[in-house]
């Protein structure tokens, strides 16, 4: 009686859960590891209300408990438990560069191009982040343009399928939340890279741009000074 | 009203337990393997992304239920079966309200007059055309209006198109029990409406809560096992893509409200058409609305529309693909 009486409350606890989880993101600014900013107040606000309708529900309620339950049942609310209490005792966390390799983040050319985004800056090139680069290279006609032009870029590594010598680094862009996260990605040149660094470290990369010899588009950084730098509190591009 | 004492105990302590277990990260030094640290970043991104709409449903569904009156919506009927349909396919913009919500809501509407196959286009169209599906789907799919505008069409005319086939049938779809029982659906009035409204939100927030969180440890699983290749192999093909998002429609059973944000999980990798095909399905048919339909229609009237909705959905995703 009493577990049909707990359990009957499964909603708004899952709701009550969800919602204190969603402000201790937003509190300690990681709510963006998750969803695209632009969305973040309104969740927050709908966060706050979700609490509230809960505690209420869950104190001032007289549950009508459901005489049976079957093991279907059980093993659910047993799964969601686990997850439940998983999630909120790691700490959170960015998409990996396992996910970005799987999502492409290795594409032959150099320049992974998946989601070119607008160019926001103009010439002066030392301000241009990830993404910038990746859209300029993807829509120029003609990279050699940039040779040698000076390159600043943040992101994660990940490893050149083929070149010891080389790794990609890459950015998430976010359009609405994690799960649509497509990686961008530029080919940077340097020797003996896992000497100093492994796959996944963020990395803060200075070089010139280098057209590739191989095909027509696409362009390479060679890094003249990479440094190991913390997850930035904005890890995604949008 | 006040709840059993044991009960208050064991929530009160969950809730100290869950802020200690935010607040300290107890695992924080843990290593844990990319696949599963991907896991639950992309799981709880939908999560995290979809529950304030299901929040945002819940409060405009009591507000509809307990302080509007339906005569605003019914005094507008026409008397023409089809202009009727019509008219009843929009009426999800003023009852927003879960699909789930919306089976004893289509309950009511029946022992107030409305005729069973009115009632079936009610059922299947209100979950597409109202407003927090429609927006949910715009802000999921922002860079693609064809998903949503597909959608809404193809919601409004697969839910008439079925409307007008049970409407032809000589045969009753209503369940014997149903026809014998007589429920009233009149929001009570202000003793006992507090209670009434808290057992809704509690009602409803376990259904969509559920199906919400196993729903988002299906995407982000589906995200981190299955292999690109044979994700970009299957949604690449354009019939293939389309059986396979209607088939997963069905077993995942996501709530129409937040379901935009679990088939984003697909976008790079299925067709715009198995999106649409996912996204029209989805909300008329799963296995949590078959088993809720159950108690009002018998099981040939759901075999029939189950049958009738996969047909009209795949047809929806083949036009899509091969339109646009």
């Amino acid at each position: 009686m009493r577990f049909n009486m707990l359990r009957a409350q499964g909603g708004p606890l899952l709701l009550a859960i969800v919602g204190i989880l969603t402000i201790s993101l937003a509190m300690k600014g990681k709510l963006i590891y998750y969803i695209h900013p632009r969305y973040v107040v309104f969740t927050i606000i709908l966060a706050i209300v979700a609490v509230i309708i809960s505690v209420f529900t869950l104190f001032y309620r007289q549950a009508t408990p459901r005489s049976t339950y079957n093991a279907w049942q059980i093993i659910s609310g047993m799964v969601i438990c686990v997850y439940l209490v998983v999630v909120v005792s790691l700490p959170p966390a960015t998409l990996s560069y396992k996910l970005a390799v799987q999502r492409g983040a290795q594409e032959q050319g150099g320049v992974s191009a998946s989601a070119a985004t607008p160019i926001r800056v103009g010439r002066n090139t030392e301000k241009y982040r990830l993404e910038d680069w990746v859209s300029v290279l993807s829509q120029s006609v003609d990279s050699r343009q940039f040779e040698g032009k000076k390159a600043i870029v943040s992101g994660f590594i990940v490893p050149h399928p083929d070149n010891e010598n080389a790794f990609f680094i890459s950015r998430f862009v976010m359009t609405c939340c994690a799960v649509d996260a497509r990686p961008l990605s530029i080919e940077v040149n340097l020797e003996k890279w896992r000497d100093q660094f492994v796959a996944n470290q963020w990395v803060e990369v200075s070089g010139s741009v280098q057209p590739r010899k191989d095909a027509l588009y696409g362009a390479n950084i060679q890094a003249s000074n990479v440094i190991a730098i913390d997850t930035p509190e904005d890890p995604y591009a949008y | 009203m006040l709840r059993a004492p044991l009960v208050k105990l064991i929530c009160l302590s969950l809730g100290v337990a869950l802020i200690f277990f935010i607040t300290l990260s107890p695992l924080a030094k843990l290593s844990v393997p990319y696949i599963v640290q991907d896991f639950l970043t992309l799981s709880l991104s939908v999560l995290l992304e979809a529950t304030p709409f299901v929040v945002l449903g819940l409060v405009l569904a009591t507000c509809v239920k307990y302080f509007i009156s339906d005569r605003i919506f019914f005094s507008l009927m026409p008397k023409k079966p089809l202009w009727r349909r019509m008219y009843i396919s929009t009426l999800g913009v003023f009852l927003p309200v879960c699909e789930c919500g919306n089976v004893p809501l289509a309950r009511g509407l029946i022992i107030k007059g409305f005729k069973p196959a009115d009632a079936v286009t009610f059922l299947l169209s209100a979950p597409i055309i109202n407003p927090i599906t429609i927006t949910t789907t715009a802000i999921a799919f922002s860079g693609d209006s064809t998903i949503v505008i597909a959608r809404v069409i193809a919601g409004f005319v697969i839910a008439n198109i079925i409307g007008a086939y049970f409407a032809k049938k000589k045969l009753s779809i209503l369940t014997r029990s149903f026809q014998n029982y007589c429920e009233h659906e009149h929001a009570p009035r202000s003793k006992g409406r507090l209670r009434h409204i808290l057992g809704d939100i509690q009602e409803e927030s376990r259904r969509m809560m559920v199906p919400l969180v196993f729903g988002s440890m299906i995407a982000g699983l589906t995200q981190v096992l299955i292999p690109r290749e044979v994700l970009t192999t299957l949604g690449g093909h354009v019939a293939l893509s389309v059986v396979a998002m209607i088939l997963l429609a069905f077993i995942v059973s996501i709530c129409a409200n937040v379901d935009a944000f679990f088939a984003l999980a697909y976008s790079t990798t299925f067709t715009p058409g198995a999106l649409v095909a996912f996204l029209v399905f989805g909300p008329m048919i799963d296995i949590k609305m078959l088993s809720l339909m159950r108690t009002t229609f018998t099981k040939r009237a759901l075999v029939e529309m189950t049958l009738l909705v996969g047909i009209l959905s795949y047809i929806t995703g083949m036009v899509v693909n091969y339109a646009f």
